[in-house]
């Protein structure tokens, strides 16, 4: 390992593992809402959805 | 009970496709963040080089906000010669969206970096102006979507643009900058046709850049979906 994680570049690092973390949970979820509004009628997809599309 | 407000509102678990694919992409990034502060080597040349390290991240930004605005190109040139599907056009429109956040989020870093190495936040280097103009040029994408009240015209013309664009960026990403002189490196491109760069600080920057893309296309998937689910009412 050439490089020193001393002078905080662990802390960055950890930093970095948890913000991706943090962003790939978020994602996951995001992915099983769209695919649960995707399964519903079309008539009883929330009104939030409807107005991203616009 | 299955046919019940409350069963069909809860929320399906993913395919195990899917969730395979988030999870190597998980693993995929955490190793190019581990690899970028702890495998790879000090950047060389460089006045400050544990500062160095932002650019395992901007530069790979960067080459996400460029795949996207190539995938808009591509998916208004379908548009276009395809059956004019509004989904085509939406696609774009996404891709274009996304890709302002990554340019400007690599504009952003690449300033942060500059201040660090240069001593000044912007320095009107050939790459700087490049990434305004590039953002400025997708900023109009989207004032041109604004201004437009009738639909077909609206996809026709963002389409035309968009496909215009898959000129206009690899100019601006790669052709511009290297014009002049630039403060910037060029160790993949060079000169000399050769890329001068240790194979740890590319494997690393290669890892980070294929993470990116893959990180665009599924956002862009999430995106995509959301509209189309909100449309099709």
């Amino acid at each position: 390992m050439d490089a020193s994680l001393g002078g905080g570049l662990g802390w960055l690092m950890a930093v970095n593992l948890v913000v991706w973390s943090g962003l790939f949970l978020y994602l996951l979820r995001l992915h099983r809402q769209v695919r649960a509004i995707e399964l519903r009628p079309a008539e009883s997809r929330p009104t939030e959805t409807r107005e991203i599309a616009r | 009970m299955e046919n019940s407000p409350a069963a069909t509102r809860r929320r399906p678990a993913l395919p195990a496709l899917t969730l395979a694919l988030a999870a190597l992409l998980w693993l995929w990034m955490a190793a190019a963040i581990w690899a970028a502060f702890a495998w790879a080597p000090p950047a060389r040349g460089f006045q400050n080089v544990v500062s160095s390290r932002i650019l395992f991240f901007h530069v790979p930004i960067a080459w996400g906000s460029f795949v996207a605005f190539l995938a808009a190109g591509v998916w208004s040139l379908l548009f276009l010669a395809r059956g004019r599907r509004p989904r085509h056009d939406l696609a774009a429109a996404v891709a274009v969206e996304l890709g302002l956040v990554f340019c400007l989020l690599a504009t952003l870093s690449g300033a942060i970096w500059s201040r660090l190495e240069w001593g000044a936040f912007w320095n009107w280097d050939p790459r700087q102006t490049s990434i305004v103009l590039a953002l400025v040029f997708y900023a109009a994408y989207l004032a041109l979507r604004g201004a437009v009240d009738d639909a077909e015209t609206r996809r026709r013309l963002s389409a035309a643009y968009a496909a215009l664009g898959l000129v206009v960026a690899p100019f601006l990403f790669f052709v511009l900058p290297r014009l002049t002189f630039s403060l910037h490196p060029e160790p993949v491109i060079n000169a000399e046709g050769d890329v001068a760069m240790d194979s740890r600080i590319l494997i690393v920057l290669v890892t980070a850049s294929t993470g990116f893309t893959a990180l665009f296309f599924w956002v862009h998937n999430l995106a995509w979906r959301l509209r189309r689910a909100g449309e099709e009412r």
